[in-house]
């Protein structure tokens, strides 16, 4: 008997006799693993109880209570009232920049980019995409995903509370399958999942449970990289100490803030219609908005995420989609949605730059808060990087990310377009950002291939085309970008 | 490279950024003026703080958050009202905004036009729901209105034309105050390098005729971009005053300043300063 | 007559002065340079005349002109009544009156092509002028499909008009060139230095003789002076170092005495011309690293 399996039995509310039986000792199995591996694996839910309270016995007490409230409606009304859900809410911070609350985009790193730690509350971000790659979609499912673990956590979390839900995500999309691939929690290493599998088979039920619990460890390195990174930039700012006490503090304290998923897994079970709401963008604009307005009022003191994966995408949307009066007035209106509700609601949007005309893209880019483009490298600037980074093939970066506009700071005038500073890689387990700069290549001219890297910005200097094995004329310009040890940022 | 000095914001040559004379003119003649500054700004570089000083100078007299507090000139006494219009910012986001500055709340007043605009009017006729918002502002002569993104309303109002928003509702409201400053994304205009305007696609011709109406019909056009050399940490863009295309048509006595600051927004704060 | 058409300026005059019977003229304009300061000139040069009865009809101005006998303001009324408004406000064809009736019209931009022939016919008329603006910049609609081989206004201006002022800034005396300018318009970034009270015109002029002279004068609205156009721009000048100044924060200037040592350096190529009488001659010298290719023409250095 899986937590999971019992989050779900409390959230229906259908605690069936049988259940509790079988619950007591998968507790204290499961909790004879997770002692040992206080800062390895440990399951989200877990981690959620872990606040309230990590002693065992207390958890099962509540469990117990539990089963026998099938229903404690009464208590909910005593502990909570409107504005302390979003006190609670594992995925809801303030932002170490502005005090301003923010969530999870489901990246840490894109978190990070968007500079408040997260996507402020009552605002909206696009994700934008050049070309034929599908990046955006990774992260507007680690989006989605990371809405649904929050929701899951709550389920667990709140032993004698009936609102076991606190998220809640609208999509907007004809895809109902969407549902169904969401990324999982990442699980750890090869051998954990292999040692998962051996017990996975041993009871079905407890597939979740151990893949749950394998995801901590993960967590817990993530969390030193990020402490690490933080360090780094501090020591920039020569700001160290008070900062990274406070910063380490914080992330103590919202520890649930972020997960870290793997893109080869899928999140089980599929989320239900209780946690996801679809709208079909073929609909009157109207009528989706109004959909949208009563989603969220039905989901009281919920966050709600809403998700617009591959805006206008042409199987999906019709041609007059296309038509300003169309595409701005529904992102209009939910801008407006998401302002009116902006204590509990954002807005993640992805479209791709190659299929709207500058009018519309520049419509579009008005009405959202940050904006973020990728611009995948092409083919052969992503050999070249392989050919580089011969001997560290996790270092190839897969294209630059501009960043926009960012929330808050833009509108309040700032200049925050920054193009080329940051460079995306996607992997199995973490949608990585870095700093970009154009790497060296050490092969020397001993071999006197031409070693330019390709930067496809126009308004660029160092713009230079590489090309595979070709004349002499141009290595001589190429050799400029080459030499040894020089890192060349891309300040632009 | 030191610190540069601050500089103050000034428009007219009387050292003003809006002329007493343009109240005064407005009050005198039996023919009331109405006068139209225009803003135009772009994705980097939004106009927050500059609407936000031209309220104050608006209700106080001279914007004092953006030149310091050292000169403190004379507060406009009269009744005048300052409304502020928004298509892209909710009510409360100037609101933090003007009350962080310290404008007296009596002085101005915040219309929400964005809260279920598209909801509520996306299946009215055009006519109507311009003369439904037009109804939304004061019929006071002598206030100051001011308005942003008013293009927005040529996507959101299907088969709009810059002519009949310019007919049914720039000018009218025009016609309703002393001063309408109108705030204009230009963020289209942009990077648009050997590739002009597409003349056959009609929302761009809208948009652009819109823009170029507005530029015929303002006194002064304050324009904000960002450095043609990109990000800089010491500076967030340039505000260029220029002159619009009345600047030679206005009975002011004063003229137009024409100048180019650079400017820094840094935690909420905005410094001009000479290059 | 003939006389007059020697000296431009005195052309202009007596055209801004309405003197000529001029039935049609229109101002060509930009956001660079409006036509505001021309129309202020015509009714400068007119005021001395007995009683002008100027009409204003308004498409985009909301304050009346001080100049105005008359302001039609076309979106109170609606377009189909105006021409019927302004007829009312003018004397009748067979009154002699002597003064002066001018109707101004703030661009026909709003006009729609299809109307734009009836309406400038129904107001012209011989006792009285009528001045319009045309924004050259603001583009015109998409037409109609019925009107596919009609002419676009501004040809069909350019045909109807007894006098043309193409009105443009001048740029002599400032930093921008007029490619510049119009890449700056384009981007509505407005430059400083513009709608100035120098500005240059091209005027061209109809005479009833069937000849059309075309004239670039400069016009001066503060001294109310008309003067020939002179290109000046393709003047080479020579660097000095205040051009340096101001471009960047490095010092590119450089003293009296830096450039005096700078004069005095010797380029090494000069010495090498002075020899070259006596020959020289680039030795080439084969080395085992060297890789060289008979077929290639490029690499042959003799």
């Amino acid at each position: 008997m899986s937590f999971r399996k019992r989050g779900e039995v409390i959230s229906n509310g259908r605690g069936t006799p049988g259940a509790v039986p079988g619950r007591t000792p998968a507790g204290i199995m499961s909790v004879n693993r997770t002692l040992p591996n206080r800062d390895s694996p440990m399951t989200p839910q877990q981690n959620a109880r872990g606040i309230t309270g990590r002693m065992q016995g207390l958890r099962v007490s509540g469990e117990n209570t539990r089963a026998v409230n099938q229903v404690p409606i009464p208590s909910d009304d005593e502990n909570k009232d409107d504005g302390s859900l979003l006190l609670d809410h594992p995925g809801i911070r303030p932002s170490h920049l502005s005090g301003t609350f923010v969530t999870s985009t489901g990246s840490e790193d894109i978190d990070k980019v968007l500079a408040h730690t997260g996507l402020p509350l009552g605002s909206s971000l696009l994700i934008e995409e050049q070309g034929t790659t599908e990046f955006s979609s990774i992260l507007v499912k680690l989006f989605a995903a990371q809405g649904i673990v929050y929701n899951r956590l709550a389920s667990n979390n709140k032993d004698n509370s009936s609102s076991s839900s606190n998220t809640h995500l609208i999509i907007l999309s004809l895809n109902q399958g969407f549902a169904k691939e969401l990324p999982g929690l990442y699980k750890g290493s090869k051998r954990d999942i292999k040692k998962s599998k051996i017990s996975e088979e041993q009871s079905k039920l407890s597939v979740q449970n151990l893949n749950e619990k394998k995801t901590t460890p993960s967590r817990y390195k993530d969390f030193k990289i990020a402490w690490k990174y933080k360090l780094a930039d501090e020591e920039k700012e020569k700001l160290n100490a008070k900062k990274i006490s406070t910063t380490s503090a914080m992330n103590d304290e919202y520890k649930d803030y972020n997960h870290q998923f793997d893109i080869t897994a899928r999140l089980l079970p599929a989320p239900t219609s209780s946690e996801m709401s679809f709208i079909a963008p073929n609909l009157p604009i109207s009528t989706i908005l109004t959909q949208i307005e009563q989603i969220i009022k039905r989901n009281k003191d919920k966050l709600i995420r809403i998700i617009i994966p591959s805006f206008l995408h042409p199987a999906m949307y019709q041609p007059d989609f296309f038509s300003l009066s169309k595409s701005v007035a529904l992102i209009h209106g939910l801008r407006s949605t998401v302002k009116t509700h902006g204590d509990r609601c954002v807005l993640m949007a992805t479209v791709s730059t190659d299929v709207i005309s500058k009018l519309l893209r520049v419509q579009l880019e008005n009405l959202f808060d940050a904006i973020l483009d990728l611009e995948p490298f092409p083919q052969d600037m992503l050999q070249f990087l392989e050919r580089i980074y011969k001997s560290q093939p996790n270092k190839v970066q897969h294209g630059l990310l501009h960043v926009m506009k960012l929330p808050i700071f833009s509108e309040r005038g700032e200049m925050q377009v920054k193009k080329s500073e940051w460079a995306f890689r996607n992997g199995r387990k973490r949608f990585e950002v870095e700093e970009w700069s154009i790497p060296v290549d050490d092969v020397e001219s001993s071999n006197s291939k031409p070693t330019a890297t390709q930067e496809s910005h126009n308004d660029h200097d160092h713009d230079h085309s590489y090309e595979h094995e070709t004349s002499h004329s141009k290595s001589g310009a190429d050799n400029a970008t080459n030499p040894k040890n020089t890192r060349i940022s891309l300040d632009y | 490279m030191s610190t540069p000095q601050r500089q103050d914001f000034i428009l007219f040559n009387d050292q003003s950024v809006i002329p007493k004379e343009l109240n005064d003119v407005a009050t005198i003649d039996s023919e009331q003026q109405h006068h139209m500054f225009l803003i135009t700004s772009a994705l980097g570089t939004q106009p927050y703080w500059l609407i936000n000083a031209l309220v104050e100078t608006s209700v106080s007299g001279s914007p004092l958050s953006l030149n310091g507090s050292s000169i403190n000139r004379c507060s406009n006494n009269d009744n005048t009202i300052t409304v502020i219009a928004s298509f892209i910012h909710e009510k409360k986001f100037y609101n933090t905004a003007l009350q962080k500055l310290k404008v007296n709340s009596n002085k101005y007043q915040i219309l929400d036009i964005i809260t279920d605009f598209v909801m509520k009017n996306i299946d009215k006729p055009r006519d109507k729901v311009l003369d439904m918002l037009l109804d939304k502002f004061p019929k006071d002569t002598q206030s100051t209105i001011i308005l942003e993104q008013s293009e927005l309303l040529l996507a959101l109002l299907k088969g709009l034309t810059s002519d009949e928003l310019n007919r049914r509702f720039i000018l009218p409201l025009m016609k309703r105050c002393k001063l309408l400053i109108v705030a204009t994304n230009i963020d289209f205009f942009q990077n648009n390098e050997d590739e002009p305007v597409d003349t056959n696609n009609r929302d761009s011709l809208e948009i652009t005729r819109f823009v170029t109406s507005l530029v015929y019909a303002s006194l002064v056009v304050m324009n904000l971009r960002s450095l043609d050399t990109g990000r800089a940490k010491d500076v967030t863009g340039s505000l260029m005053i220029s002159k619009g295309g009345q600047s030679n048509n206005s009975s002011l006595s004063v003229d137009i300043v024409e100048n180019e600051y650079l400017y820094l927004t840094e935690k909420e704060s905005t410094r001009l300063f000479y290059r | 007559m003939a006389s007059t058409s020697h000296n431009p300026a005195i052309l202009l005059k007596r055209t801004l002065s309405l003197a000529d019977p001029s039935g049609f003229m229109v101002c060509y304009d930009s956001m660079a340079q409006t036509s505001s300061l021309l129309i202020n000139e015509i009714i400068h040069n007119i005021s001395g005349s007995s009683d002008p009865n100027i009409t204003y009809i308004a498409f985009e101005t909301v304050n009346k002109p001080s100049y105005a006998t008359n302001f039609v303001d076309v979106n109170d009324i609606g377009f189909t009544k105006v021409i019927e408004t302004v007829q009312s406000l003018l004397p009748l064809a067979n009154q002699t009156s002597r003064s002066k009736n001018l109707i101004i019209v703030d661009s026909l931009n709003h006009i729609p092509l299809s109307h734009l022939s009836s309406f400038i016919t129904s107001l012209v008329a011989p006792h009285i002028t009528l001045l319009s603006t045309y924004h050259k910049d603001l583009l015109s609609n998409i037409p109609t499909h019925s009107l596919d081989n009609y002419p676009n206004a501004e040809t069909l201006l350019q045909f109807m008009a007894t006098s043309i002022f193409d009105i443009d800034p001048l740029l002599n005396n400032s930093t921008l060139d007029e490619t510049e300018l119009r890449y700056s318009l384009d981007k509505f970034h407005i430059p400083k230095g513009l709608n100035r009270s120098q500005f240059k015109i091209t005027f061209t002029n109809r005479r009833r003789s069937g000849r059309s002279l075309i004239h670039d004068l400069v016009v001066d609205a503060k001294k109310h002076t008309y003067d020939l156009y002179e290109d000046v721009a393709e003047e080479a000048t020579e660097e000095t170092p205040e051009m340096l100044q101001g471009l960047t924060t490095f010092n590119l200037s450089t003293s009296a005495k830096q450039k005096e040592a700078k004069d005095q350096v010797a380029l090494p190529f000069l010495e090498a011309q002075s020899e070259f009488a006596g020959g020289t001659a680039i030795v080439y010298e084969y080395e085992k690293d060297d890789d060289y290719d008979e077929e290639d023409p490029y690499e042959d250095p003799f």
